[in-house]
């Protein structure tokens, strides 16, 4: 039914001139402040790229009830034993993309608790809402400096069978293979395992080189060289990141990784 | 027109959410804000609108207006912020918004901003399913067709909710005119 069939939409109430006066003023709003949609960004940004690089030990992942619990208290990600700017405040409530420091296990922890970890994993790929961001198609894979990958002996990468399919119908079946790819390498990068989420990285670079989350790729490329001491890398990375995506939602976390290193 | 078309023309309008955001974050914000979100919440809740944004971004339909969309999700955010605020017995809105970015400057700016502040009490005085649709038709702009497919409702249901909102908005505005309050 379209409004026009609506018989009775001439019967509401008319506002009057001076309502509609108002209406006016209110419509003529001024936008958000500068400085709230800076700091938003930014939220947004570490939500959706902040990756928690502590390395808790095994004692700390034992209970894997507590790792989620911490991971939705937010992050505050250290770095090669220094810490830095990004507090990943956003994991609250379900809504975000819960992705942080829900596989806190190491190589050595228990089969079973390995186990359980990758079903966490599992689950993170259905919810996480990661990403479409199909803002550079275009735009050309960030391979200035190509990373030298030895996926050699990746601790245990999920299989195809263990990725789980997306969330919902998307119109795109590439987009839902691009997502569990970002996803891989996100989840490694949260159990610190740089190698390995290098290699998930290139798999996408090497797919979908201008894919639709190829922004969100090379972001996380970037903090993928900062966990594996490849400074000059990322630092390099960093550059052609800016330049190539200057108001890049990721930016902000980037900027503090970087700014962080020595 | 070939289907074909029609998809480049779909596609060539997709956005990604670093776009999105630049462009929409104001509407998005003033449509919270238009909703009751409380001062205090309001960054939060747009922070948590464009997370589901980009959770949702992948199963949009570029062929339909983009902002009705953002409107949807915005208005189940706050509707869902009403809800923990309800349970810990907190209110969201209870006085008008602190008047933002507004600079003290001429008399028809001083009296827009004091019409803002009289529209946010009024806004106040509506149910909130009533509220939903008087901002998005009546102060957004959009159609009743648009607010049915966003908000996922009945074109009849809607209109009967905008016919009682502005009833319940013109009330409030001369109630508060004469001194009445919002209440």
């Amino acid at each position: 039914m379209n409004e026009s069939d609506l018989p009775s939409l001439g019967d509401l109430p008319p506002l009057g001139s001076d309502l509609q006066s108002l209406l006016r003023d209110e419509q003529a709003a001024p936008a958000m402040p500068d400085a709230m949609a800076a700091r938003i960004q930014e939220r947004l940004a570490i939500s959706l790229t902040g990756v928690p690089l502590s390395a808790p030990d095994v004692s700390e992942a034992a209970s894997a009830t507590a790792a989620t619990a911490e991971a939705s208290n937010g992050i505050l990600a250290t770095l090669a034993g220094k810490p830095l700017l990004i507090a990943a405040a956003a994991f609250t409530t379900g809504i975000g993309v819960g992705v942080g420091g829900t596989t806190y296990f190491s190589k050595n922890a228990p089969a079973a608790m390995q186990q359980s970890a990758e079903a966490q994993v599992a689950v993170v790929l259905i919810d996480a809402g990661v990403a479409a961001l199909p803002a550079y198609d275009a735009a050309p894979s960030l391979e200035v400096v190509t990373p030298v990958i030895e996926p050699a002996a990746p601790a245990r990468l999920p299989s195809k069978k263990e990725v789980a399919p997306p969330p919902a119908p998307t119109q795109d079946r590439g987009l839902a293979a691009e997502r569990a790819l970002i996803e891989l390498s996100r989840t490694a990068l949260t159990r610190r395992d740089a190698k390995t989420a290098l290699a998930h990285l290139a798999e996408h670079a090497s797919g979908f080189a201008t894919g639709r989350l190829a922004e969100e790729r090379d972001a996380l490329r970037i903090q993928a060289y900062v966990l594996d001491h490849a400074y000059t890398k990322a630092k390099a990375q960093a550059k052609v990141f800016e330049t190539r995506y200057p108001k890049s939602v990721f930016l902000p976390v980037v900027r503090n990784v970087i700014a962080e290193l020595p | 027109m070939s289907t074909a078309l029609e998809q480049a023309e779909s596609q060539a309008t997709e956005l990604g959410l670093s776009e999105i955001y630049r462009n929409e974050s104001s509407y998005v914000w003033n449509s919270l804000r238009r909703l009751g979100a409380h001062e205090r919440d309001l960054e939060d809740l747009v922070h948590d609108t464009f997370l589901v944004v980009n959770r949702r971004l992948g199963d949009f339909d570029w062929s339909r207006p983009l902002r009705p969309w953002l409107y949807g999700i915005a208005m189940r955010v706050a509707a869902d912020a009403r809800k923990s605020a309800r349970n810990r017995h907190e209110t969201l809105s209870a006085e008008p918004p602190e008047p933002t970015g507004a600079q003290p400057g001429p008399d028809e700016e001083v009296s827009a901003q004091q019409n803002r502040n009289l529209v946010a009490l009024a806004l106040d005085c509506l149910d909130f399913k009533n509220r939903a649709i008087f901002v998005m038709h009546d102060i957004n702009e959009h159609t009743l067709a648009e607010a049915s497919v966003a908000l996922d409702t009945p074109m009849a249901t809607l209109y009967s909710r905008l016919r009682v909102a502005r009833e319940q908005f013109a009330s409030a505005v001369r109630r508060i005119q004469n001194g009445g309050g919002a209440a």
